[in-house]
């Protein structure tokens, strides 16, 4: 069974003159152990998802339909309280500006501390053995002097560390990172990745790692769910995907990225723009940049179907005739 | 190729209906109440030599026999005077229509004056930097540890006394302005400084220091448009500010000239009277003024709310 | 030291003399006087040298802070040098005093800048935005002929000329950028500096953007300095790469050549961390270490500390710039011929 299994999830965000739906229709799974890879461009929907499944949708943004089960348990009805309790213990999360993930005004020790302190009963001496050891995993060199200093007095990519010990401190089944390599320079990035690989490696860790950078996911990720305009339009094992992309979308995605050693072609692009929430058009909401849409793309919104032995996508390409729903 | 078209008629309408101010607006029952009263008492310091029963200043109209009359509307005869008179016959109410033209006026000019002196000065130091910025704000610093009646109180008494005895009546209001203008300069200067640092930083200075745009003309056609959102709404709060402080020195009587009544001059000279049972020619100006200032607050409150996008 | 060796060519647009900036960062005067602190300076750029040809785009790479930007902002003068000189078409800049002298040489250099959300003045018309140029160095005699160019130059970056009317919040991150384009080009600059003009669009309009550049390029002859941290778009637009690492030039190279034999050992840590969309699920050996602080950077030569190559000799003295093949290079290890050659990612799996 999934560790964390998501379905039809649906985000609302009511505006003045209209509801925004910010995920539509978004269902998902990630196993024990298992790097799922979110993709796609800002205000794709990813990281409402990413806030939906930890529970963290501001108000008045709402889980409109659907469900989230972690470990077989509904969690997305939860009162506030059972949810702060998954929340840091059973499921992590990392976010893109490690500087506001801090709270500055106290030492790392101490927000360690009184982290591992809510989240289970050790004694105060211990929780801060357990900080030392947890720095230590993160790869934070000499610990032992770093743990009482300030975050300011950390650099960008030890800070990222620091916020991964804080994710992990209550070894969590999942974590949740979204965009975390995003703020680092290309060569911290690389060392962040590794950590999380190894994180997921070394304690069966699940990670739904949310990012923009198709790099990144390439490195990282076992599956991976393409996302546009507040649905899943692609979903399977990466190699699969990035070789051999199905939907139109995700194939203007991969070969717009410039790539080390090709000549200098132009890009293959594609026109225009991800359409705002409150101008989503009605079918696919690819349509107007697709290349391959018909008339039945204008209409028909194509749902998630499997392609190949494990990979789906939703486009009325690969939709054989039958009906949609 | 033609030119760019105006917008057709009625866009401008449309975005406003359509504007997230508006919208906050329609939303909060006291703002348009508070606009409504704001603009009720605008007009009828505007229009009061037309709709007020009396002109106060004109004495050949004063009957002291109509003295000492208790509004219309309680027991007793009716002498036509609906909020009742003062101590010289004057009609309360056409008093306070006039009084309130000359508190308006006064706090609209002296906000005029503070706003034109700290927005200038402040964009002047936000965008020059160095030792100018340090001079206009260690002034700013100084004078923002008086208090602003006291350093008003202070202005006024020293531009006063600067004039020969026979202009001070006449040139009271212009010193008062004076004074109250130059006290409120500072929230200006702070606020316009500290807009003008993180604009003149952005990259759309930038580009136009490096076409070689004139300094004056960045600031005042890229960098001042920027900071009039933060500047409209300490504008709206500070003319409560002036009309209550004008109140306050014409309460105190070094304010303006008893000739020209404001409405804090109504309410000291109905003060005097307080005591013998004639309330109504101190509380209704009183009560006109607390009304006023309270509406061009509220207005003021809500402004700076819907102006700032982090509490939306 | 001169970082002469650094330029060549006589066709050269722009010429970048030991250009450096020095910023202070001391605390507060009366702070630092009252706890005996030092004035501190941080050297953002330090003797850097490069030249560019007319009609090349030429790239400046580096991770944040390494003075890439203080650069590009030096050369088309919105900051002045601390030392050394940026001659553009056989013009030393910093010799020119009065503004009617600068006014001819700064139609010809534009800049695109890095967030489309910060570079447009929100309350002003897209037209006007255009416009900005034409009115400042007067290249438009009549009101009509400013609305003919504006909408020309529009069209030229795909914008349709009624866009001019509309506010630049009305636009996506990708049209903003085409307008700041449209800005750049209204003047008919020859030379326009690029300063991260893609980081902050998403993949697919940035891949508009880049094709648009090199579109225009060809078509008005025009110079690019192109200022990036992303090496897979600064391979796809340059002739040639400068890479900076802490307000120091490590290597000068066409782009075919920093791509296939990088020289310096900084230059291959930094193609060794690109992700590799083609290798999905093969492991990258991280990087170890992190860029030192710049206030206070290791003596010698600056990449010692991370670099696997580095002997005492680098630990005490700093490797000057010196050609090698076709490329630039400052590096002991190089000089000395210590470096194996470089395939990707020998580092280890």
């Amino acid at each position: 069974m999934a560790l964390l299994q998501v379905d039809r999830l649906r985000v609302e965000f009511p505006a003045r003159q209209r509801t925004l739906v910010a995920v539509d229709d978004v269902s998902l799974s990630i196993d024990a152990g298992e790097v799922l890879g979110v993709v796609g461009e800002s205000g794709a929907g990813k990281s409402v998802t990413g806030a939906a499944i930890i529970g963290l949708i501001e108000p008045p943004g709402r889980i409109a339909g659907g469900e989230i089960r972690f470990a077989g348990r509904r969690i997305d009805c939860l009162p506030d309280d059972a949810k702060r309790h998954i929340r840091g213990r059973e499921i992590g999360s990392v976010f893109q500006d490690p500087l506001t993930s801090l709270n500055p005004l106290f030492t790392v020790g101490q927000q360690l501390v009184e982290t591992i302190l809510a989240h289970s009963d050790r004694t105060a001496a211990d929780a801060r053995r357990h900080a030392l050891r947890l720095l230590e995993e993160v790869g934070i060199p000499a610990p032992a002097q770093r743990i009482d200093a300030y975050p300011h007095e950390f650099s960008g990519g030890m800070r990222q560390r620091v916020v991964i010990a804080l994710a992990i401190c209550a070894a969590p089944r999942l974590i949740i990172a979204d965009e975390p390599t995003t703020a680092l320079d290309v060569s911290i990035q690389s060392q962040i990745i590794a950590l999380l690989k190894r994180l997921c490696r070394e304690h069966g860790t699940a990670i739904m790692l949310i990012t923009h950078d198709m790099g990144v996911i390439a490195e990282t990720a076992d599956r991976v769910a393409v996302m546009y305009a507040g649905r899943i339009v692609e979903v399977g094992p990466v190699r699969q995907i990035l070789r051999s992309p199905n939907h139109p979308y995700t194939q203007g995605l991969m070969e717009s990225i410039p790539r080390l050693g090709s000549d200098s072609a132009p890009l293959a692009q594609i026109d225009g723009a991800m359409p705002r929430l409150h101008e989503i058009p009605v079918g696919c909401a690819f349509h107007p940049r697709c290349p391959d849409a018909s008339e039945r793309c204008r209409e028909t919104r194509p749902a998630l179907r499997m392609v190949a032995d494990s990979a789906s996508v939703a486009c009325l390409l690969f939709d054989d005739g039958c009906a949609d729903d | 190729m033609t030119a760019p078209m105006p917008d057709p008629p009625g866009t401008a309408r449309r975005r406003l209906l359509d504007s997230d101010l508006w919208f906050s607006f329609s939303r909060s029952p006291t703002v348009v109440v508070a606009t409504a009263v704001t603009v009720i008492m605008l007009l009828g310091a505007l229009l009061a030599p037309l709709i007020a029963p009396q002109d106060p200043f004109d004495l050949s109209s004063l009957s002291i026999l109509d003295a000492h009359v208790p509004p219309s509307w309680m027991a007793g005869e009716d002498h036509g005077f609906l909020l009742g008179s003062d101590d010289q016959g004057r009609d309360v109410l056409s008093a306070i229509l006039y009084g309130s033209r000359v508190s308006i006026g006064v706090g609209l000019a002296s906000v005029a004056l503070a706003l034109i002196l700290g927005v200038g000065l402040g964009l002047l130091a936000g965008y020059a930097g160095g030792r100018l910025d340090a001079w206009i704000m260690r002034t700013a610093e100084i004078q923002l540890s008086f208090p602003t009646i006291l350093i008003a109180l202070l202005l006024n008494g020293v531009l006063r006394s600067a004039l020969p005895a026979h202009m001070q009546d006449q040139l009271a209001i212009p010193v008062l302005i004076l004074a109250i203008g130059i006290s409120g300069w500072v929230q200006y200067a702070r606020t316009v400084r500290g807009t003008t640092l993180v604009e003149k930083n952005k990259e759309y200075v930038q580009a136009a220091r490096l076409i070689g745009i004139h300094p004056l003309m960045i600031m005042l056609k890229h960098i001042l448009p920027n900071t009039m959102g933060p500047v409209l709404v300490i504008a709206t709060i500070h003319l409560a500010v002036a009309i209550i402080t004008e109140a306050t020195l014409s309460f105190l009587g070094v304010g303006v000239p008893p000739t020209e009544p404001s409405l804090g001059t109504l309410i000291r000279i109905g003060n005097d009277f307080l005591f013998s049972g004639e309330w109504w020619i101190t509380i209704f100006p009183g009560a006109a003024l607390a009304i006023l200032v309270l509406a061009v607050n509220l207005l003021g409150d809500w402004l700076r709310d819907a102006l700032n996008p982090k509490l939306r | 030291m001169t970082g002469a060796q650094m330029t060549d060519t006589p066709e050269a647009l722009i010429e970048v003399r030991d250009l450096a900036k020095t910023f202070d960062v001391s605390k507060p005067g009366l702070v630092r006087l009252l706890e005996g602190l030092p004035v501190q300076a941080l050297k953002a750029v330090d003797g850097v040298a490069f030249s560019i040809r007319r009609g090349e785009t030429f790239s400046l790479v580096g991770e944040s802070g390494c003075g890439k930007s203080s650069v590009a902002r030096m050369v088309v003068g919105l900051d002045r040098p601390t030392r050394g000189s940026v001659v553009f078409d056989g013009t030393d800049l910093a010799a020119l005093r009065r503004r009617a002298d600068i006014a001819p040489l700064r139609r010809r250099m534009q800049m695109i800048f890095q967030d489309p959300y910060a570079s447009l003045n929100p309350r002003w018309r897209v037209a006007d935005v255009v416009a900005e140029p034409l009115d400042a160095f007067g290249l438009v005699r009549s009101r009509s002929d400013r609305t003919e160019k504006v909408a020309e130059v529009l069209q030229q970056v795909g914008l349709s000329p009624d866009d001019g009317r509309k506010y630049p919040h009305e636009f996506s991150g990708g049209q903003r950028q085409r307008i700041s384009i449209a800005r750049a080009l209204a003047a008919n600059p020859d030379f326009v500096v690029c300063d991260e003009p893609t980081s902050a669009l998403d993949v697919s309009v940035q891949a508009q953007i880049l094709n648009l550049m090199k579109d225009l390029q060809q078509r008005f002859g025009l110079t690019y300095l192109f200022i990036s941290h992303d090496l897979s778009v600064v391979n796809h637009v340059s002739s040639r790469i400068g890479v900076m690492y802490l307000g120091r030039l490590c290597e000068v190279a066409t782009a075919g050549d920093l791509f296939r034999h990088p020289q310096h050992p900084y230059s291959r840590l930094l193609l060794d961390t690109i992700p590799d969309v083609a290798m999905a699920g093969r492991a990258r050996a991280p990087v170890p270490g992190e860029v030192p602080d710049p206030i206070d950077p290791p003596p010698g030569c600056a990449f010692h500390p991370r670099c696997p190559f580095a002997n005492e000799r680098c630990l005490q003295e700093r490797p000057e710039p010196a050609r090698y093949g076709h490329s630039t290079v400052a590096c002991h290890a190089v000089e000395e011929q210590r470096i194996p050659p470089f395939s990707r990612s020998n580092t280890g799996r």
